[in-house]
């Protein structure tokens, strides 16, 4: 153990950590984001929660501002829990709507928030040895590329589409709704108490799925509850591409691209710093 | 609780003080009966309920055999006591295959009892409990009271010593079953000075480390062997994960019930191996004297022996070894998948017991015995797809995409996610390895092994994720 940590403060550093599946990379990115919230220098300006639909987006380029607070298989819920109990939380956070079926999956969160990875270097996600081989081996690697995965066959992705569709053909039960809408509006109200501004966002899917009776039971629900919030609609973020997707709701690489372009316009105010933030009238679209 | 909850390590420190604090075999056995009430009702405390109903028929019908002279009223208690356990694990395990509309109701709180029943989950070991509570009958219709040291004990403390037998908490949920004649001589009062620490040590580190390490680390990986995302993967994609669920089911099981023996072995109990290096196997009979030994051991003995076994012809010997498997496959769960799981491991046994003693069966030669190691190992694999696919046709959609897949080549994950398999794989492969040398290693490489195994559990731990037997 000791020459382990004496190997991780001493030894060659990998160019990119890397995860060995998607329940470590959401690990790794709540780390990550309490580490660097801590500290005046590495403290985000804008946070993006989400589901794996959000997780999809890239800002690399603003990489300094913009922290991408999405986990595959689990929901914005989740996000909003880590910031609202963080050591301070940004300027904006950009609140994904289009999963509130799932909670808080406090078990993520106690694991990366844990006392384990503050106090000792060995117990952080990212030196697991088993991450920091594929990170000497792979980090070289174009991050995208790594993606291809999600990009299927003609056949397999109108499979995965015709296999969503009847899902949305139903509303959430009312209860599970109810309740994660309430636990969306405490976790709303304890952030903006502390001085962030909260903008929700709908992803573009598969155009068909858009006013499905659950697409629209969501929205509705997001729009009760929060009348006097600002919201980004997926016409706002598609501005008028019908997207492409893998299964009906996860965009394929080059449309998350685009996705991701047309969402920097809107954050782009946060950025500056000298700048006060002037709404949604004027963004600098892609 | 899980095995690898910090809960549960916290739960078994206060156990094992207070039982070897409280010194007699009264307190012993009653710290026991609690903290194993306690574990088992820890997420579902209504379910304990029906635990206690199937310990109270066993403990009062076996009683009855116990003590009755009257050879037809001992096969009277010992037939309804175990008609009434197959009628409670018929009940709770199988009635969604017929009460198709259970689940639309799941959101609904229950009304009266029978709601409550229809809608209760699959109580957690009830295969097991249940498989205990036949052995116990059965141990005792045959050979009346030559498992017990007190012939004929007390109402109350055959019921006590019948609860700690089924409730005892390391073998509670997913065995090793262990057999009422092993058990019941065990009972008695426990020393501290008696626990074996270095084995014990070495027991819970390697079943830790094949739970922890190595199988939830796969489990993240193998979870694309599902509907529809195994549809997104290439042939060789397709094959590697079902490599990696073959590697990830041994690890779980295996080194659950290495933890579950080494936990019984410091609390003064010996539970019986379950696993013996199965993917040695040259043979599919082998297979079944390595894979889940208290299992297949209990199928042979209370029901592959009383159909007839193989003393009744050959035909009758195959009829046995299919209904066997069949049942055996069914009792892992209320699927049809489940099944043909069974089946295919009948027909396997079937086919190749007429070649058992043929040369190629039977070659000392190196590279025939590994062919059948290898062959067997495809054979075993292949079955498991029905294991984590529970639609059938979802299954053979699978299998038919092990051949033709509309999905693109090995993509770039995953030749980063085949390092990630193969890794863990290697693992497995050296641990079937290091039995077959384990006479010619020497003591400090063994002694370092336990070391890396110990320092991966530490640094490289997968997600918690629940025993896949715990379903069962």
């Amino acid at each position: 153990m000791l020459s382990y940590s004496l190997f991780l403060a001493y030894g060659p550093k990998p160019a990119k950590a890397k995860m060995q599946s998607q329940w470590q990379d959401n690990r790794y990115a709540i780390e990550t984001y309490l580490r660097d919230s801590k500290t005046a220098v590495t403290r985000y300006q804008v946070v993006l929660v989400g589901s794996s639909l959000t997780k999809r987006l890239s800002f690399d380029e603003d990489s300094q501002c913009v922290y991408n607070l999405a986990f595959n298989g689990d929901s914005a819920l989740t996000g909003l829990s880590v910031i609202a109990d963080s050591y301070k939380p940004p300027r904006a956070v950009f609140v994904e709507i289009n999963v509130p079926s799932l909670g808080s999956n406090q078990e993520l969160i106690a694991q990366s928030s844990g006392l384990l990875p503050q106090l000792s270097a060995i117990f952080r996600v990212e030196n697991m040895p088993m991450n920091l081989a594929i990170s000497y081996l792979y980090s070289s690697r174009n991050r995208d590329a790594d993606r291809d995965v999600i990009e299927v066959t003609e056949p397999v992705r109108l499979n995965a589409i015709a296999h969503q569709v009847p899902g949305y053909k139903n509303t959430l039960p009312l209860d599970i709704l109810n309740k994660n809408m309430s636990e969306f509006d405490r976790l709303v109200r304890v952030i903006e108490s502390k001085g962030a501004r909260i903008i929700f966002f709908e992803m573009p899917i598969f155009q068909n799925l858009e006013y499905s009776p659950r697409a629209v039971q969501t929205r509705e629900a997001f729009h009760g509850t929060f009348p006097n919030h600002e919201f980004l609609t997926y016409q706002d973020l598609a501005k008028g591409e019908a997207f492409k997707t893998s299964d009906g709701l996860h965009l394929l690489r080059n449309e998350a691209k685009s996705v991701s372009s047309n969402m920097r316009g809107y954050f782009n105010n946060f950025c500056t710093a000298q700048n006060s933030y002037q709404g949604f009238s004027a963004p600098q679209a892609k | 609780m899980n095995y690898t909850d910090s809960v549960f390590l916290l739960f078994f420190g206060i156990t094992f003080a207070l039982y070897y604090l409280v010194g007699s075999l009264r307190w012993q056995l009653l710290t026991l009966v609690i903290s194993s009430l306690i574990f088992y009702s820890w997420k579902s405390p209504p379910l304990l309920a029906i635990f206690l109903c199937s310990w109270f028929i066993t403990g009062l019908s076996s009683y009855g055999v116990l003590t009755t002279n009257n050879p037809f009223r001992a096969k009277i208690f010992a037939t309804s006591g175990v008609t009434i356990n197959l009628l409670l694990l018929g009940f709770f395990k199988y009635k969604f295959l017929v009460i198709q509309n259970a689940s639309e109701f799941s959101h609904q709180a229950p009304q009266t009892l029978i709601d409550w029943l229809i809608l209760a989950p699959l109580p957690i070991g009830i295969s097991f409990y249940t498989f205990h509570g036949i052995s116990l009958l059965a141990d005792i219709y045959r050979g009346k009271t030559a498992i017990f040291t007190d012939e004929r004990p007390s109402l109350s403390k055959h019921l006590s010593e019948t609860l700690l037998y089924l409730v005892f908490f390391p073998q509670l949920i997913a065995g090793p079953i262990i057999k009422a004649k092993d058990f019941y001589p065990q009972v008695g009062p426990k020393q501290y000075q008696d626990i074996d620490f270095p084995a014990c040590f070495r027991i819970l580190v390697v079943g830790y480390f094949l739970k922890s390490v190595i199988a939830d680390n796969l489990s993240a990986q193998t979870f694309w062997i599902s509907y529809p995302y195994f549809q997104w993967k290439s042939s060789g994609d397709l094959l590697l994960l079902l490599y990696g669920y073959s590697a990830q089911i041994f690890a779980d099981f295996a080194g659950y019930s290495l933890i579950a023996i080494g936990l019984a072995k410091l609390l003064g109990y010996k539970l019986p191996d379950n696993f013996n290096f199965p993917y040695l196997s040259s043979s599919i009979s082998e297979f079944w004297h390595r894979w889940h030994i208290s299992l297949s051991s209990w199928l042979r003995e209370y029901l592959y022996i009383p159909l007839g076994g193989n003393k009744k012809g050959s035909a009758r010997t195959y009829i046995n070894l299919i209904v066997v498997m069949l049942l055996g496959g069914l009792w892992h769960g209320a699927a049809w998948s489940f099944a043909i799981w069974g089946l295919w491991h009948g027909i396997g046994l079937v086919l190749e017991r007429p070649w058992l003693n043929s040369p190629a069966l039977t070659s000392a030669n190196p590279i025939i015995k590994g062919i059948r190691i290898f062959a067997v190992f495809n054979f075993v694999t292949i079955g498991w797809l029905f294991f984590k696919l529970q639609d059938i046709s979802h299954a053979l959609a699978y299998l038919a995409s092990l051949f033709h897949s509309d999905a693109r080549g090995m993509t770039t994950l995953y030749k980063f996610g085949a390092f990630i398999i193969s890794g863990y794989c290697f693992f497995i492969f050296a641990y079937h390895l290091s039995h077959i040398y384990k006479d010619v290693l020497p003591r400090f490489l063994k002694d370092c092994a336990y070391g890396i195994m110990l320092f991966l559990i530490v640094t490289n731990p997968g997600p918690a994720t629940p025993f896949i037997y715990f379903q069962f």
